[in-house]
């Protein structure tokens, strides 16, 4: 009989003793989970979408910022438009190192039942720093006239389509010749296709009529070193009053202060959740500790050290720890699966969050729940194991 | 052999002091059954836990095989008690998640020989009767059948003394006298010292020194004569 195999038989045998203990730490965990997640989920929609985008300042027509960020980071299809002489204008300010323009089509309706709608944005493959730098990472080379690449989502969607498949875009055969990572971005439903390939479909009178050649969608600009994106947005802003501008820092500024908000929220209800699950173990644990005190004392009486017993009970309250944070991140999962996708502010973030994220979370979350365990064990543990054994004996009688 | 010296333990309750042992002095010899008689609140238990060190005096000393009990720190006192000395409780003193084997095992977790443990376990069951209540609960044994296997779990270590406080106190007069019989030939086959509290004359007379316990003070046990001091 080892200490350990007594500290899992007494968690084993006393099922309501053992759950009443767990019980705070399974609502912790399960909140820690919960929050963690949905933090990461939001925060990492935004950098990957900014991420994706590579330029330091983007520009869109006047009163569409709302609208291009909910494309952006909230995968909300949309369309507008500016003059494409705004480009040429935009050239022309000091700092700029590179330009590049996509044009947001109208949305391509589902193939076949069931099948959802992607965007289809058109790029200039000769300025492009978007598209190209994924294509070149993984195809290493530009796309070539007559090929597309197609988002994840949008891919899984087209079922029957696979690598190489030709598919029938604006009235015109394409090549699919690669798929972007998932993102959990609006360019996860995206099918990006060469401008030329686009001209010449417009050219040909084919089904992509209502696209006007003179218009761009939204400019993306890299800066030369010792720029900076907030100087040259308050610049842009000044000088072309029919553009909005903003730079990298501040895409998806709407929803990173949401989630700043949410975040103070979470703080506090964790802050308050860990306190009180603190107070209750500790309240159980020196309930459970009086009520074995007895226990204790006949331990002591056999020739347990007060070392012995410190362990016992220390090692009984991280295992029911252990067990807590367990079940706690089994059920904050579960919590997040359901309730989650009821959240209008998750709605098109990304689903998965990478494995070393959760691993991470739940990490966080198992030491969270395994220390407030053992913390609030310590007081009523350190006190029945400085006890002379006698002394315990009498006050558990 | 053991060896009380002049034994005080005082128990302060607000601005109360009560003497619950009193300048108590006594020797027991190796091999030596000795019960202590005397009613609730006499001192018995104090002075037992004295003597088996489990709580420290306000004077005097305790010494057992040459070794002052209370001038020892406390991890060697407990492993002194592993080896040497052990208990029987009036109250049932089995741990409730574990059963009757693992009950006798327990004293092995803190320390002595970790050979043959399990079959020897198993043996001192078989001795006080219960072998076919290995796997049993304490839940599941009676008031009887849980003093056994406490006598079982305090012979686990092959101890020296052993402290028995008002072992049979809520016993029938049968397991009562099973049970004192049993004492009786473990102090003689094993030589075992056993000091032993008890409410009954008529079980103390079956042990080979009577004390009584009054007040705090020792003295010997003499139907019908007044007091005389213990040792």
């Amino acid at each position: 009989m080892t200490l350990f195999k007594l500290a899992v038989r007494n968690i084993l045998r006393k099922p309501f003793r053992t759950s009443a203990i767990a019980t705070p730490i399974v609502l912790l965990v399960s909140l820690l989970i919960f929050t963690l997640s949905v933090n990461e989920r939001i925060g990492s929609t935004i950098e990957r979408a900014v991420d994706r985008l590579g330029g330091d300042v983007m520009i869109v027509p006047a009163g569409a910022l709302t609208a291009a960020q909910q494309f952006l980071i909230e995968s909300r299809r949309s369309t507008f438009y500016m003059d494409k002489a705004v480009l040429e204008k935009v050239k022309s300010i000091k700092g700029i190192d590179e330009i590049t323009y996509h044009i947001y089509l109208t949305t391509m309706p589902g193939l076949c039942c069931g099948i959802s709608e992607a965007q289809i944005i058109t790029f200039n493959p000769d300025t492009d720093f978007v598209v190209s730098s994924w294509l070149k990472s993984t195809k290493g080379r530009k796309l070539e006239r007559g090929e597309v690449i197609v988002g994840s989502t949008a891919y899984e969607e087209w079922q029957l389509l696979k690598i190489e498949d030709a598919a029938k875009i604006l009235g015109k055969d394409f090549k699919i010749v690669g798929i972007l990572e998932p993102t959990g971005t609006s360019f996860d439903n995206t099918v990006f296709v060469r401008e030329d390939d686009v001209m010449e479909s417009i050219e040909k009178g084919l089904p992509a009529k209502q696209i006007d050649p003179n218009k761009i969608s939204v400019i993306f600009i890299k800066l030369k070193e010792g720029y900076t994106p907030e100087s040259i947005t308050r610049l842009i802003e000044q000088e072309f009053l029919d553009v909005d501008a903003v730079p990298r820092g501040e895409i998806g500024r709407g929803l990173k202060t949401t989630l700043s908000d949410l975040n103070k929220v979470f703080t506090v209800t964790i802050l308050l959740t860990t306190f009180l699950s603190l107070w209750m173990v500790s309240t159980f644990f020196a309930a459970i500790v009086h009520e074995r005190m007895r226990e204790a004392g006949i331990i002591r009486a056999l020739g347990a050290k007060k070392t012995h017993l410190f362990r016992l009970f220390i090692m009984e309250a991280i295992l029911v720890g252990i067990l807590g944070s367990l079940i706690g991140i089994v059920s904050g999962n579960i919590l997040n699966l359901l309730y989650s996708g009821t959240l209008s502010i998750l709605a098109g973030s990304a689903i998965n969050i990478r494995l070393l994220t959760y691993f991470k979370i739940g990490f966080i979350a198992f030491l969270g729940g395994s220390s407030i365990c053992m913390i609030g064990a310590l007081v009523p543990v350190i006190r029945i194991s400085r006890m002379e054994p006698y002394e315990a004996i009498r006050e558990g009688e | 052999m053991i060896d009380v010296r002049n034994l005080t333990k005082i128990y302060k309750t607000g601005d109360k002091a009560i003497k619950a042992v009193d300048s108590v002095s006594l020797k027991v010899e190796k091999g030596e059954f000795v019960s202590i008689v005397g009613h609730s609140g006499s001192g018995k238990s104090t002075l037992l836990s004295l003597i088996g060190g489990l709580t420290r005096p306000n004077s005097g000393t305790v010494i057992i095989d040459d070794i002052d009990l209370y001038s020892i720190n406390d991890d060697t006192l407990s492993e002194f008690r592993n080896k040497k000395i052990n208990f029987i409780f009036q109250f049932s003193s089995l741990i409730s998640t574990l059963n009757a084997l693992e009950n006798v095992l327990l004293p092995m977790t803190f320390g002595g020989s970790k050979d043959n443990v399990c079959p020897n376990a198993v043996k001192l069951l078989d001795m006080v009767g219960l072998i076919d209540k290995v796997d049993a609960y304490p839940s599941q044994l009676s008031g009887g059948q849980q003093r056994r296997v406490a006598i079982a779990r305090a012979l686990m270590n092959d101890p020296e003394i052993i402290l028995a406080d008002e072992p049979t106190g809520d016993l029938d007069e049968e397991t009562e006298a099973e049970i004192m019989e049993l004492f009786k030939k473990l102090n003689k086959e094993k030589k075992i010292t056993f000091i032993f509290i008890t409410h009954s004359i008529e079980l103390a007379k079956q042990t080979g020194r009577q004390l009584r316990m009054s007040n705090g003070k020792l003295t010997v046990l003499e139907a019908g004569a007044p007091c005389a001091p213990a040792s």
